[in-house]
């Protein structure tokens, strides 16, 4: 499934570095302002906000994924919603079947052939997403939701150029073409750090290594200055160090823009250092929400409560024996009736095999779907 | 080399997912057509009505009539007992020779793919030699050095259709070869030939089964063709292409003989490759996605 | 032979001066062609019922170092040798002996694992191939290891695409066990599968060495795993190994700059921590160019002259931990500043 424009990969390669750079600072950059690089208005300053003053960038109530089949559909995302706000970072937590990666793909509608997206509520700022057609979509897809994925090789072009596949982007959306695009995305490259972009805009993507991919795909995400990035696993391909680099990188561009970054990972720690807000979901559904702090101070739910626990056990410095949680998650095709984290929940109770627990709210800035949350 | 990758996916489906659900029509069309032609193929001694060289001058050219339900050619012959007479050496060439390029190709592929270095070199190169050449003219060489006949003919085709075989295997060879299940069963210890046997051939069966069907009606037309330019079977023995061929100079005062044996090769052609697309369809998730 | 309960003393594994290179590597890019020495003087040893952890980032070699163990790859010079017996010399008694007693589990479960096999066939395959045993005692062998890793007795019949992930990695190291070995290499095996499954096949590991007596070879990225289930860890880089010591006393205070870095970027999944990153600039050099002197150099923030003219051996510095830096003990002791000026232990978080 390729993505549309605008949305990044990554691929391999290895390059000799430069000299050695300082901690946290940054190779020169262009003098051009970030904003202007990344395609706003020319002399416009970026507005820098408070951040819990923000109004809700993209709003999804009731997001829905389902399939069709003979008989009964197969629902793969369950009733999610998700807020976020400008400056804001929201993190989706799960694990492999949890639906976290068809929810980021089902806000543009990205899902793919036979998934159908259902919504009660879509919208990124003021544009309902949920009824637009296609051609508006595809307007939205590169300009105003970005898009950052695992693994850039499969969404990165083998055969064009990295510069060209930028400026693609950039004249699609921002109508830039020839000497101007090619000069644009030079400075995009020089602004996610790649070391000697008028070299790099020419290569292709198989002569670059992961890091630097990811890289690329950043700067195609931000090329056109978009309102939302959505992140899904951005680092896992990458080695812990260049983890650091890119997350900051983010961040950094995340200030600047005044973007909201939706960040799709199964990687508590990463989670606990960037993000605001965290959704836990379980097998498509949403089963704690909650501030960053709150989750992991206080977790309401047991399942994030056992995931919280087997991460910090392995991270202790002891090594001692791991307590891990039974059983794996359930498959999405078979769900069972009530609490789907039921077979494998310490706290379970006959209720909860019979009867669905609903997402409520434990504290102010806590939900979590269990009924014995704040127990 | 699309077909190649379609075969492949298509095993990879089939072995992961069972059988699949839904009876699709081009195998029953196919199927029956093919099957038809099988049995007449092989009951032809019990079906036809006349023997298919008997002669008889005075009955020559006629049109299709009641006691010669295709009419007749130009010794009087009937033309229906040729044609079921002329089906079963088709056939049995046409199998012969894809079976040929089958294990050739295989044994072929196998080695290059698995081996790798000068080995595959040379095959390749081999290959490629043999893929320049259509049937026709491998036919014509084979037929210079050997001589005429049904084996001589069974042996060109055989060779025409080896390298898209060998291709096959040899890519697959070479996915496995570099997989980690063979490199785990290397670090066990395994021995090459049971690397081949357990860990390499097993994913060849299936693409094969597939690529037999895509080479089928391509045997089989150019079994004809050569047949028609008189390399194979030999007169008095009847078959399809000679037919076509002896019948050409007659064409204006009776058509049968030309038109008949023409028909029989095009449906058999067209069952044969109905089969082929439905495999390839229902076990081929990629192909079946662009066409709905 | 194999893993004998009790002779904790032995020496499985003692790795020498292993140099391994090759002609236009994978990471070279197309038009080079000069030797990449991958692997360049790696020295390890593994002794019985021991973990050793690897620490490398892609491109350090750790991956290729396995392989030249195990001989999948050729070496080109330095020695292995597994229990007792040097490979160079010892034949092919010596090397059918590696190939029984020395195994290796994937980073990808269902890779490593032929599609078209039934999961009976697969775990039993190194006993086929060793013939191990008769036939019915090669059955009852495959229904022992099912169960010694959590499957269930009716997987013989199955295929493995009808398992987990965490499953597919529990067959594979069911197939590791079969033929009693007294070395297991597991090159990433957790990175591919959820947390939660982590800890079940990290807890399965250690569960079996202590039944079994089996060594461990542990590679992985993943720090907090390393930390973990090793005894002792190696941390490699370009082809070297920069620091090696008991675990413990390695992460708790790295000696060597690579490891501060490494062991700073480990995500801590508690938000109000102050994160004191060492955030590493560049990319690790091209491996068919590696920087002269120390090969860190061009990354690290305490590069000092020396350190471009000599390389750095590896040398015993403290709680039995081995350093390959010029300056290890400056830096602990901070008197050796970072280039730039920025204090010793990083600035503050950026968390």
């Amino acid at each position: 499934m390729r993505p549309a424009h605008g949305e990044t990969a990554e691929s391999e390669g290895a390059v000799p570095s430069p000299a050695p750079a300082g901690n946290d600072a940054a190779p020169a950059r262009s003098d051009a302002d970030p904003a202007e690089v990344a395609g706003m208005a020319p002399g416009v300053p970026v507005a820098s906000p408070p951040r819990a003053a923000d109004e809700p960038l993209l709003t999804a109530r009731e997001l829905c994924v389902t399939r069709a089949r003979p008989g009964a559909d197969d629902v793969f995302v369950h009733g999610v919603c998700l807020t976020v706000r400008r400056h804001q970072t929201v993190a989706i937590v799960g694990e492999s079947g949890s639906g976290k990666s068809l929810t980021a793909l089902a806000l543009t509608k990205l899902t793919p052939p036979g998934f159908r997206v259902t919504a009660e509520v879509l919208r990124l700022d003021d544009t309902d997403i949920a009824s637009l057609p296609e051609s508006g979509l595809r307007e939205i897809r590169g300009r105003r939701i970005s898009m950052v994925f695992q693994n850039p090789m499969s969404a990165l072009n083998p055969v064009i150029p990295v510069g060209r596949q930028i400026t693609q982007v950039l004249s699609r959306h921002k109508g830039l073409r020839g000497r101007r695009a090619r000069d644009r995305a030079v400075e995009l490259l020089n602004l996610v750090e790649v070391p000697d972009p008028a070299r790099r805009v020419r290569q292709y993507p198989f002569e670059m290594s992961g890091g630097m991919l990811q890289r690329v795909m950043i700067a195609m995400a931000l090329s056109c200055g978009p309102d939302l990035l959505i992140a899904d696993e951005p680092t896992t391909a990458l080695d812990t160090t260049l983890q650091a680099q890119i997350m900051e990188l983010l961040r950094q561009r995340q200030r600047d823009l005044g973007m909201g970054l939706l960040l799709i990972s199964h990687d508590l720690g990463l989670v606990a250092s960037e993000a605001d807000e965290v959704n836990v979901m379980y097998a498509g559904r949403v089963v704690e929400h909650a501030d960053v702090k709150t989750l992991f101070e206080s977790p309401a739910h047991p399942y994030t409560r056992a995931l919280l626990g087997t991460v910090r056990e392995i991270a202790s410095v002891t090594q001692n024996d791991l307590a891990p949680i039974p059983g794996a998650p359930p498959r999405l095709e078979q769900p069972p009736p009530g609490c789907p984290f039921a077979p494998r929940c310490p706290m379970v109770l006959d209720r909860c095999r019979a009867e669905l627990p609903e997402l409520r709210r434990i504290r102010d800035s806590q939900q979590a779907a269990c009924h014995r949350a704040g127990e | 080399m699309a077909a190649a990758g379609s075969a492949i996916r298509a095993a990879d489906v089939l072995a992961t997912t069972g059988t699949a659900r839904r009876h699709d029509w081009r195998f029953i069309v196919g199927g029956v057509g093919v099957g038809i032609f099988v049995l007449a193929a092989i009951f032809a001694p019990v079906v036809a009505p006349y023997a298919p060289d008997a002669l008889n001058v005075a009955a020559r050219l006629e049109p299709p009539s009641y006691s010669h339900l295709l009419g007749t050619d130009q010794l009087g012959r009937d033309i229906l007992s040729r044609l079921l007479y002329g089906l079963r050496p088709s056939l049995e060439a046409s199998l012969a020779a894809v079976a040929l390029a089958a294990l050739g190709g295989t044994v072929l592929g196998l080695a290059a793919g698995y081996f790798g270095t000068w080995l595959d070199e040379i095959t390749t190169r081999v290959l490629d030699l043999l893929i320049a050449w259509p049937s026709v003219f491998l036919g014509i060489a084979i037929v210079l050095v050997l001589g005429a006949g049904e084996s001589e003919i069974i042996l060109a085709i055989g060779f025409a259709e080896l390298p898209v075989f060998a291709r096959l295997v040899r890519s697959i060879a070479i996915v496995n070869a570099a997989s980690e299940h063979v490199e785990a069963a290397r670090a066990m210890g395994a021995s090459h030939v049971r690397i081949m046997r357990v860990h390499i051939l097993p994913f060849v069966f299936l693409p094969m089964v597939v690529q037999f069907a895509i080479a089928a009606p391509q045997a089989l037309v150019a079994e004809a063709g050569l047949n028609y330019l008189g390399l194979g079977t030999q007169p008095p023995n009847p078959s399809l292409g000679a037919m076509v061929s002896e019948g050409q100079t007659y064409i204006s005062q009776s058509s049968g003989q030309v038109v008949f044996p023409v028909i029989v090769i095009a449906l058999l052609v067209i069952c044969l490759t109905l089969i082929a697309d439905g495999l390839q369809d229902k076990l081929d998730p990629h192909r079946r996605r662009v066409l709905s | 032979m194999g893993n004998v309960a009790g002779l904790d003393d032995r020496t499985v594994l003692e790795v020498s001066d292993l140099v391994v290179s090759f002609r236009g590597a994978r990471r070279v890019g197309l038009a080079e062609h000069r030797a990449v020495r991958a692997v360049d003087g790696v020295s390890l040893r593994i002794g019985s019922r021991e973990t050793l952890g690897l620490v490398g980032e892609s491109g350090s070699g750790k991956s290729t170092t396995a392989r030249a163990i195990l001989q999948l790859v050729p070496a080109r010079s330095g020695s292995v040798t597994f229990e007792g017996a040097d490979l160079r010399s010892a034949g092919r008694g010596g090397r059918r002996n590696l190939r029984r007693h020395a195994q290796m589990i994937f980073q990808n479960p269902l890779g490593s694992l032929n599609a078209r096999m039934k999961v009976g066939s697969i775990i039993r395959e190194p006993l086929d191939i060793h013939q191990i045993g008769d036939r019915p005692a090669r059955q009852s062998r495959v229904q022992e290891l099912l169960e010694l890793v959590g499957l269930p007795a009716d997987a013989v019949n199955r295929y493995p695409h009808e398992f987990s992930g965490g499953q597919q990695q529990r067959i594979a190291i069911a197939r590791a066990l079969a033929p009693e070995p007294s070395l297991i290499i597991c090159d990433e095996p957790v990175a591919a599968l959820d947390v939660s499954i982590q800890a079940q096949i990290l807890q399965l590991l250690k569960d079996l060495q202590r039944t079994t007596g089996v060594s461990y070879l542990f590679i992985a990225h993943d720090l907090n795993v390393v930390r973990h289930v090793s005894r002792r860890t190696a941390i490699m880089y370009l082809g070297k190994i920069v620091e090696e010591g008991p675990s413990l006393a390695l992460f708790g205070a790295p000696r060597h700059p690579y490891t501060q870095a490494l062991v700073s970027a480990i995500p801590v999944p508690d938000p109000s921590a102050q994160q004191r990153r060492t955030v590493l600039h560049g990319e690790i050099p091209n491996p068919a160019d590696v920087p002269s002197g120390c090969r860190f150099r061009t990354r690290c923030r305490y590069v000092r002259e020396r350190c471009a003219t000599e390389e750095p051996r590896l040398q015993p510095a403290s709680d039995g931990v081995s350093v390959a830096c010029h300056f290890w003990r400056e830096i602990a002791e901070g008197s050796h500043k970072p280039a730039d000026g920025i204090p010793a232990d990083g600035p503050p978080g950026s968390a």
